[in-house]
């Protein structure tokens, strides 16, 4: 099965916490349907997390056992082998920001690629991509401090 | 002075033999009267008792006693004479040795003057042309500070509006840091996202 990630999923992080739920829900639901069988009351179903019916709708599956399974262990997979690309910005981004970040990496670079989000107030915008051992800095700190001889240029104007 | 001499003694000679002859006619005068016609031998032997009795002791001392007076007469006129004569040599000599030494004295001191006057004109030379070296030393260094404070108040000025420019940029970071909204930056980080797109692509093929 070929996984599609959906934007909501960016990281390592995301896949663990959705796992973490994936396996909360299944244990839910199995101590539901074992209730069911047993006490012959019904528990009520367990929540679904959001990000995991995403996941779902995202690949058109369903909530069977089998599915998890499946998912599960294609998460796993996604998380130990895809590459990982870092992107800094001077704040937290919103989800939706964060959504058409990791949505344009994942149409333009790699669809099972994954974006570790990190915060550098210092940078003042833009951001900082670190690929690996390569930094690609389209910060606005280091447009300012490269354009001294801007400055010293409007500074002459200015005199 | 030896001509005072000669003129001395032969006065006294003269005056000696003029005596003699005068006594030797006095005489003969007196022995003329006594015989009239004598012979040659007579008058010979006359003669020599004449000039015997003549030239007695008594006339012998008296010649003696002139002619030592006289002598002493003309040495002692002689005597004046030489040291009249040595006075005025010395006073000439004194006068003499006076001029060389004042000529001396003013040659030693004439050269004693032009040789200070020399190095004195040889020190102001000297003095000068220090004054003109350090004088041009002087610009030279004035030039040449000049242009080093010049230079270095460009330098100065270059490091101030550098160093001005980052912490203008510094400023304006902590202004604005965390202050523009993300979402106003995402054409500005999409646009540098495509630039470096393909960089970004081998990167993540090469094992990023």
């Amino acid at each position: 099965m070929e996984l599609k990630l959906p934007e909501s999923i960016a990281s390592k992080r995301d896949i663990t916490r959705l796992l973490r739920a994936m396996e909360a829900y299944s244990e839910q639901a199995l101590q539901r349907r074992v209730s069911l069988k047993s006490a012959g009351s019904q528990r009520p179903e367990p929540a679904m997390p959001r990000s995991l019916g995403e996941l779902l709708e995202f690949n058109s599956l369903d909530n069977s056992e089998g599915s998890f399974k499946e998912l599960g262990a294609e998460l796993t997979r996604v998380k130990d082998e895809s590459p990982v690309v870092r992107v800094a910005f001077s704040s937290y981004p919103d989800d939706d920001v964060l959504r058409k970040i990791v949505g344009w990496f994942r149409r333009e670079i790699q669809s099972d690629l994954l974006v570790q989000v990190g915060v550098q107030p210092m940078i003042a915008g833009g951001c900082v991509v670190q690929t690996g051992p390569n930094r690609y800095d389209f910060s606005i700190r280091s447009k300012l401090l490269g354009s001294t001889k801007e400055f010293l240029g409007v500074m002459q104007r200015v005199k | 002075m030896n001509s005072w001499w000669y003129a001395t003694i032969a006065t006294t000679v003269v005056a000696l033999i003029t005596g003699f002859v005068w006594i030797a006619l006095n005489i003969g005068r007196r022995n003329s009267s006594s015989s009239a016609i004598k012979s040659k031998e007579d008058y010979v032997a006359e003669s020599a008792v004449s000039a015997a009795s003549v030239f007695n002791n008594e006339f012998r001392e008296e010649l003696k006693n002139r002619g030592r007076l006289h002598f002493e007469n003309i040495i002692n006129e002689n005597a004046m004479f030489l040291q009249q004569d040595l006075r005025l040599t010395t006073s000439q000599l004194n006068d003499f040795m006076k001029e060389e030494i004042k000529k001396v004295l003013r040659e030693e001191f004439a050269t004693y003057e032009e040789s200070i006057s020399t190095a004195k004109n040889q020190a102001i030379e000297a003095i000068q042309k220090t004054q003109s070296v350090i004088e041009e030393q002087r610009e030279v260094m004035q030039k040449q500070i000049g242009e080093q404070l010049s230079e270095e108040k460009e330098l100065a000025v270059a490091r101030f509006e550098s160093n001005m420019g980052q912490i203008v940029n510094h400023y304006i970071l902590d202004a604005i840091g965390g202050e523009i909204d993300l979402t106003d930056q995402l054409d500005y980080i999409f646009s540098n996202l495509e630039e470096n797109k393909q960089a970004i692509i081998q990167d993540i093929r090469h094992g990023a």
